[in-house]
């Protein structure tokens, strides 16, 4: 496994480093603008970063799904499908490169927006504490009993990103069955590309639609009878704690039960079936 | 030993492969001859495992085609199937980190006589160049069965004779080669088994001097015979 994730990763590096060479360019300018005071400097890599970090998932996305048709449609396929290695091996190595490449791509994005942080705290000579008082007046109120009780909120947020990768991974999935299926089941049927991308949007969209309609349900049965919410506040953040978090579990559960049983539909299929 | 048992191959409708049994013993280098669309490419594709027959069974030494096949049979396609990003030493560093049966100094000396250097870029070669180091980067395996599909293609004189001498030296005494090419001519002195193939089927099989001396010509003149005219080959297949 190490080494088609190795070769997954060389094949994958200009992408990776492009989107890191853009992603340090923008920072740059931004701190230019920042830190000179230049406006139009600043507002260019405000606005290009958020782009970027828009644009790098899905251009990873698209990446790892280009790279897997390619793989079973032109001739360097032989020579990845030619090494004795599973066909759940392979896929599971495609699918770890994108995990890693986002992983890697989030750390980035983390990094030069902490950093970005850091530097305004510095100028602006604040204190952490009212930093994060712009997003949650109730810290400046109890610092201690602030944090604490909006601690669920930073995990609700860590189940957000989870459920954000799982999902992200179930589409790319779903990409593969279909790619698989396109070149398999459909043989050499007209508009199979096309009904292959059309069937993408459709599955992703219902499997996305599910965990939200399940999410928001829980949402409603969680919610707290207003008056009560507003005269206990202690008890407020405790439904928080208790239901925050929860609120992401159902997508996150779907996104990853579709992943599992697209990935073993895909082996069987590609076992089966594919023909280089 | 490599054995096709009834394997049939469709697609969309066209049998690429249809009813096919044949087997490949070790020790021997088999020329597989036919007209373009044939079956020799499919054949070979299946024993190597890119294509799932329709029907039928593949084996080699009594395992299904898979995994542990692929440690043992070697595959070079027509086409070039090295990534772009590669150079030639790359070409190096994946098959040894794949195949535990790559012989890297035999792969260098290769590289040598067939005057490439591990620093070039596999997109930036001529396409006799590109197809020297395939034969090269797959005859370094030492694989139990080697398969060369057309492995003379758009290779000048010379090449090919560096070819012709690259397989002679590499080649195991207890190895099953399989070749395929339209240059038959230049093949005929290391092959000693012939396959011939027509419409996906297996018409003719036999040991390269028997069949010579059972028609009364040489394997490139009964390949004109049977396939500049039309008609049905007059001899049953040879099991």
């Amino acid at each position: 496994m190490k080494y088609l994730l190795k070769y997954e990763f060389r094949r994958a590096r200009l992408a990776l480093l492009g989107i890191t060479a853009i992603t340090l360019f923008l920072e740059m300018v931004y701190l230019l603008g920042y830190l000179l005071d230049i406006n139009a400097l600043f507002t260019l890599g405000l606005f290009g970063g958020i782009l970027v970090i828009a644009c790098s998932t899905m251009a990873i996305l698209l990446y790892g799904v280009f790279m897997f048709n390619e793989d079973i449609s032109k001739k360097p396929g032989y020579l990845l499908f030619s090494t004795p290695r599973s066909h759940a091996q392979i896929l599971a190595s495609k699918l770890l490169m994108i995990l890693f490449a986002l992983i890697g791509t989030s750390i980035l994005f983390t990094l030069c927006i902490g950093f970005d942080i850091f530097l305004a705290i510095q100028k602006e000579d604040m204190s952490l504490l009212s930093f994060f008082a712009f997003f949650d007046p109730s810290i400046t109120k109890n610092a201690v009993l602030g944090t604490i009780f909006n601690l669920p909120n930073y995990i609700g947020m860590g189940m957000y990103v989870l459920s954000t990768i799982a999902e992200f991974l179930m589409q790319v999935m779903v990409a593969y069955l279909l790619i698989v299926l396109t070149k398999t089941m459909m043989g050499n049927q007209k508009g199979r590309g096309i009904l292959g991308v059309i069937l993408w949007i459709v599955i992703t969209n219902v499997i996305s639609s599910i965990g939200g309609f399940i999410s928001s349900a829980l949402l409603i049965l969680s919610e707290p009878d207003s008056s009560f919410s507003n005269s206990i506040d202690a008890l407020n953040g405790l439904m928080e704690m208790l239901f925050s978090p929860v609120m992401y579990l159902p997508s996150m559960l779907i996104s990853i039960g579709c992943c599992i049983g697209g990935f073993c539909i895909t082996k069987w299929m590609m076992d089966k079936k594919l023909s280089l | 030993m490599l054995r096709f048992e009834h394997v049939t191959k469709v697609y969309g409708g066209q049998k690429a492969l249809d009813d096919v049994t044949v087997s490949f013993q070790p020790g021997h280098v088999y020329a597989m001859v036919g007209p373009n669309g044939s079956g020799k490419s499919t054949l070979m594709k299946a024993a190597a495992g890119l294509l799932q027959p329709t029907s039928g069974n593949i084996t080699y030494s009594n395992l299904p085609i898979g995994v542990e096949t692929k440690k043992r049979i070697a595959y070079m396609s027509t086409e070039p199937f090295y990534y772009d990003y590669m150079k030639i030493r790359d070409v190096e560093g994946f098959y040894q980190d794949f195949f535990a049966d790559f012989d890297k100094d035999l792969f260098a000396g290769l590289l040598g006589f067939m005057q490439l250097t591990p620093e070039l870029k596999v997109k930036s070669l001529s396409s006799g160049m590109a197809a020297k180091l395939k034969i090269a980067a797959t005859l370094s395996r030492h694989a139990e069965v080697c398969m060369l599909d057309e492995p003379l293609n758009g290779i000048d004189l010379v090449g090919r004779d560096q070819i012709i001498q690259s397989i002679l030296r590499s080649i195991h005494p207890e190895a099953t080669i399989l070749i395929s090419s339209h240059l038959f001519d230049e093949l005929e002195p290391i092959v000693d088994h012939i396959v011939m193939m027509e419409n996906g089927r297996v018409i003719l099989q036999g040991e390269l001097e028997e069949i010579r001396k059972q028609y009364g010509m040489s394997i490139s003149d009964l390949y004109r015979s049977r396939f500049a005219a039309s008609q049905p080959y007059p001899y049953p297949p040879q099991m």
